[in-house]
């Protein structure tokens, strides 16, 4: 084992694609010379030359829409969108054409991309680049979208769909870049679609994913002070979706709460609480809770910015008074 | 216009049976449309063969076409089996892509026929992808011909596309079938430059060419000299052909947006009587050949109708197939 | 679509049923399957509930009023529902109100059960909402259920009052005969067959008329003395009761009974007198299965298990609840099963068949140092054995004064299907098999 922070871990990943992949290429704004916005490629332009470490213009259409026809013909591109509030600029090119060629060709084409992208807010950065736009993506059918929140399951999924022949979104939170955790020094991959138990519990399920987990496990902590047991899902990964893993945990506990950090309506969260409310009605011991943040555009002022992020109080404060524990 | 021709019999019975069928199957699709065999959008390049079968019989296996919805006739072109593609039109499982394409969207990815795309503008970005992906590979001089209208410059992609293309130098004929009306928009409304669009690719330093693409012969030659200039790896080209459609830009189109005097004088100039007129004047073609060819693709099309209506429906299951391709193998 | 409630058939002859007293107004809100009257049969007063979710729209039986089975006495049904769709009137017999449809006079007296009875208690948190739906979690329902456990007894500790997982799971029945505000929880000690009359108080500890003053004054009728009286006289106009006694020489059964006691002390078991009577009556009625029977018209009906409904005192008086199925179980079993009989009566959670499956009853006033008494029968049973206190006597055994513990047994018996002798004859096997106790444990 080793421990390393996400960053490393997303670095460890990348170089790995490059150097056992000569179909594999990079592409995007800054990735190059600058080193990386967020510093994940930083040194590789010198290492592998600017063929394969190719910095493009301001215009996330044509190169995201650009990495699609190069995988469409046989190479394995990984395209970086700075963060995914810019993907709607792209949103075209990865809904209408990345997700549908292979159904629309009946399977003759297939589309193995690999958008990276950075999510999340928290940073004062606004309200144009701070929001979390992976659940819009999760409903498309066609989109793999995967959501590690730890580095040994950043460079573990990451393997993953690299052998993945569909287009992933995939989506670093960009406060997560610092976070620490042991990667094992031997090659192993994680599968799409299995969630993990990040700890075991009796009590309560939290369900959470990307940057809402550290926020899981902070509560957790609260609520054993509480003497209440709280078991945490992370997903991993929104689309395939493990649905089975979080039922199972809820029909043992009773108890469920979804936390995700972007805008309640129309958040995932609902789909995740649906699913569980219809597969598990006779198990709940109260309504499936849904914690995330409210219906706001992201201020830039600090007070009011952490107030529409959730915690780990409003989890607590939320299961305390919901299941009456 | 071409008066003399530099072909031969054997290529003129080609072009000239290529443009037919074209001409037929969209004919005719268009009949099937009104029986309510074909549905939603069908836009027929009836008007425009010549650009289709001018550029495309000049490309290799090894090449890839990618174009805009308007794409059966460069479909054809390229070889595509039509019963196939009468079969996806009508929505059968014997379709090019199962009936779950449909009209705008023939794929044929062994042909490299890479589609037939609803989006308009959608195109261009795969196009350079897919000469990015040529470049990096390189392997071979393939190049990428990617088909668009006169309505798919006004999108942002295009400029996005042309920018990348040059600045990466990627092989790629930027074929624009200007036919003056971007739907029910003459392109004088909707372009800041003018009817003149190859003038748009001056900025991004690509050579350009504007020509009368309703004169096979001239289109032919342009884009020899095209892929020449392509393959040589100096980045791509931009070849504007005018033509006309007369029909409307698609069946549910009242075409209340153009004169039909226009239209006639259009017609005036249809580019398979000009070349059948030309063959029969220099003796490469025989009203025999004419007569012969004029049946053969009759009854070709006429197979090729019932073929798609003997055809089964896709099964429901086939709803589900093909939304994810399988994983690599280990 | 609102919905006709109909007087519900909840005896196997009823033919009508009264009325008693409607727990809901015309205008509340009423749950599917929650209890909006009381219904009282021949039997006994049950709870009837809801088919239906939704508003009372209209109460058409009034309280009192006697209700063919299959009529309807109300309507529930959306708030904007008309209610001109009810199918029929009431045939009112009702003593106290005409019951046309459109003016239910619910003039009945005030009907005053709870303040009398004690054992109620309301347990805090009773927190639910004056709309009185039982508020609980799916699997709070799922685990009631499963055991047996009826949720208006339970506080609910969740937001507005609602049942948890929690709170069911440490429900201690004993501890609480809790009722929800609207405090209409059906009243064990009301519900009962009270057709065993006793001569005296149920509870010796309120016997002391001496301490009450002469007073002039008219003490209503509590509900369950309106029940006792309706029934004991039906039963005594419909029944020719006929009546035989014997005496029992109680001496072995009781050295069995110390016996056994001492023996299996260690594992709980602790037979009483009243015990071996109860198994000494179920052998009898299987060699005489009509002392087992209901008289019915057209037939005698016998009945495929035996019930003993045994009397229990309660403070406000005597219910006589059945031990079910009684017929292969053994001393041992049966001594358990009048135990968890009496224990759940006091806690209020015997079913509607322990209350009213009764197939032949037994009273003992021996407590009370009865010599005898004649008991009368309770609908719709043939039968009741009267058992008076076991007391010392001078005895002839072998042509020798002994001392005997004798007791007097009576029975009281339906003379519409069975006569003298075979009351004589099922007598005599009681006495036999109590003078006799080695057949009774084995």
């Amino acid at each position: 084992m080793t421990e390393m922070i996400l960053r490393d871990a997303m670095s460890k990943a990348l170089r790995e694609a490059l150097d056992t992949d000569n179909r594999t290429f990079l592409m995007g704004e800054d990735i190059g010379a600058y080193g990386g916005p967020y510093a994940v490629t930083r040194g590789f332009l010198e290492d592998y030359g600017e063929d394969r470490i190719r910095d493009t213009p301001i215009a996330e259409a044509v190169f995201v829409g650009a990495g699609t026809g190069a995988a469409m013909i046989g190479m394995r591109p990984i395209v970086e969108v700075m963060t995914i509030n810019f993907s709607l600029v792209a949103i075209d090119q990865i809904v209408n054409h990345a997700a549908k060629l292979s159904y629309m060709s009946d399977g003759q084409l297939s589309v193995p991309l690999i958008i990276r992208t950075v999510t999340g807010g928290g940073g004062q950065l606004g309200a144009t680049h701070s929001q979390s736009f992976e659940n819009w993506y999760a409903s498309v059918p066609g989109l793999r979208v995967v959501v590690p929140a730890t580095p040994q399951d950043a460079l573990g999924l990451f393997r993953t769909c690299r052998k993945d022949n569909n287009p992933v979104i995939f989506a670093e939170h960009s406060l997560l870049y610092r976070v620490r955790g042991e990667v094992p020094d031997e090659y192993y991959e994680i599968p799409l679609g299995k969630a993990r138990i990040a700890r075991p519990g009796e009590d309560v399920t939290i369900v959470s994913y990307s940057g809402m987990v550290r926020v899981a496990e902070e509560a957790a902590e609260k609520l054993d002070e509480l003497g209440i047991s709280a078991e945490i899902i992370d997903l991993r990964t929104l689309s395939p979706l493990d649905l089975e893993t979080v039922v199972e945990s809820v029909k043992k506990t009773n108890r469920a709460v979804v936390v995700e950090e972007t805008w309640k309506t129309g958040g995932f969260s609902g789909t995740i609480a649906s699913n569980i409310q219809e597969a598990a009605f006779d198990d709940l011991d109260g309504p499936v809770l849904r914690i995330n943040g409210p219906d706001v555009p992201a201020p830039y002022a600090r007070n009011i910015e952490q107030a529409m992020i959730p915690s780990a109080d409003w989890v607590v404060e939320s299961v305390t008074y919901n299941f009456g524990l | 216009m071409t008066t003399t021709t530099n072909i031969e019999t054997n290529q003129a019975l080609d072009i000239y049976s290529t443009m037919l069928l074209i001409r037929r199957f969209e004919e005719e699709t268009e009949r099937l449309y009104q029986r309510g065999m074909v549905r939603g959008f069908l836009h027929t390049y009836i008007g425009e063969e010549a650009i289709a079968v001018g550029a495309i019989p000049n490309l290799r296996a090894d090449d890839y076409i990618i174009g805009h919805y308007r794409d059966h006739g460069h479909a054809l072109a390229r070889g595509i089996d039509p019963n196939k593609a009468m079969a996806e039109l009508c929505g059968k499982s014997t379709g090019t892509s199962g009936g779950k394409g449909g009209s705008m969207h023939l794929f044929d990815v062994e042909k490299h026929f890479m589609g037939g795309h609803a989006i308009v503008g959608g195109q261009f970005p795969l196009a350079v992808g897919m000469a990015l992906g040529i470049k990096m590979k390189n392997e071979k001089d393939s190049l990428v011909m990617c088909f668009f209208g006169d309505g798919a410059v006004q999108e942002g992609e295009f400029h996005e596309a042309m920018n990348l293309a040059s600045l990466w130098k990627l092989p790629i004929i930027f074929m624009l079938e200007n036919n003056l009306y971007g739907m029910g928009t003459e392109v004088n409304r909707s372009n800041a430059g003018g009817e003149n669009i190859f003038n748009a690719a001056e900025p991004y330093n690509i050579p350009a060419v504007q020509i009368d693409g309703m004169d096979i012969l001239l289109v032919r030659e342009t884009v020899i000299e095209g892929i020449k200039k392509v393959r040589e790896g100096n980045g791509p080209v931009f070849i504007e052909s005018m033509a006309y459609r007369y029909h409307g830009h698609s069946m549910a189109d009242p075409t209340n947006y153009r004169e039909n005097s226009e239209v006639e004088e259009q017609r005036s100039r249809d580019p398979i009587d000009r070349f059948k007129a030309l063959c029969l004047d220099e003796g490469l073609l025989t009203s025999e050949d004419i007569s012969r060819i004029d049946e053969e693709i009759d009854s070709r099309i006429q197979t090729a109708v019932e073929f798609a209506e003997q055809s089964p429906e896709p099964s429901l299951e086939s709803l589900h197939t093909n939304i994810y391709a399988a994983p690599e193998a280990q | 679509m609102a919905t006709e409630l109909k007087m519900p058939q909840m005896g196997y002859d009823m033919e009508e049923g009264t009325v008693v007293r409607w727990l809901k107004e015309e205008g509340s809100t009423v749950g599917r399957n929650e209890p909006v009257a009381e219904i009282e049969t021949d039997k006994a007063v049950v709870e009837f509930e809801s088919e239906a979710e939704g508003v009372l729209l209209r109460i058409v039986a009034s309280e009192g009023s006697i209700v063919p089975v299959g009529e309807t006495i109300a309507v529930v049904g959306l708030e904007e529902e008309a209610t001109d769709l009810i199918s029929s009137t009431n045939p009112a017999e009702s003593s106290d109100s005409d019951s046309g449809i459109e003016n239910e006079s619910n003039e009945t007296p005030e009907l005053q059960g709870t303040q009398e009875t004690a054992v109620i208690v309301p347990q805090e948190p009773v927190s639910n909402t004056p709309t009185t739906r039982i508020l609980a979690t799916p699997v709070a329902r799922r685990i009631a259920d499963e055991m047996g456990i009826d949720l208006s007894q339970v506080a609910g500790s969740g937001p507005g009052g609602r049942i948890t997982k929690k709170d069911v799971e440490t429900f201690d029945p004993s501890s609480s005969t809790t009722v929800q505000e609207i405090s209409f929880e059906m009243d064990p000690t009301e519900n009962s067959e009270q057709s065993t009359i006793n001569v005296s108080q149920a509870d010796p500890e309120t016997i002391s008329p001496s301490a009450k003053p002469m007073s002039s004054d008219k003490e209503p009728l509590s509900r369950m003395r309106q029940q006792i009286a309706r029934v004991t006289v039906k039963s005594k106009t419909e029944k020719p009761h006929f009546y035989v006694s014997a005496e029992i020489d109680m001496t072995k059964a009781m050295a069995l009974r110390s016996q056994v006691n001492d023996q299996l002390s260690d594992e709980g078991v602790r037979i009483t007198v009243n015990d071996l009577i109860v198994k000494a009556c179920i052998e009898s009625l299987k060699k005489y299965p009509k002392f087992n029977a209901y008289y019915q018209d057209d037939g005698i009906q016998f009945n495929s298990t035996i019930n003993i409904a045994v009397a229990i005192a309660e403070e406000e008086g005597l219910i006589v609840p059945a031990i079910l199925d009684c017929g292969g179980k053994t001393l041992r079993d049966l001594s358990q099963m009048v135990k968890d009989l009496a224990q759940r009566s006091a806690s209020g959670t015997l079913n509607t068949q322990e209350y009213t499956g009764g197939t032949f009853a037994i009273s003992n006033l021996g407590m009370f140092d009865i010599t005898s008494f004649l008991a009368i029968i309770h609908p719709p049973q043939s039968a009741v054995l009267a058992v008076g206190t076991v007391s010392d006597r001078p005895v002839v055994r072998d042509g020798e004064l002994a001392i005997g513990k004798i007791m007097n047994a009576t029975i009281s018996a339906d003379h519409r299907i069975v006569d003298g002798v075979e009351g004589a004859e099922f007598l005599i096997e009681v006495k036999r098999l109590l003078e006799n106790p080695m057949g009774l444990v084995v």
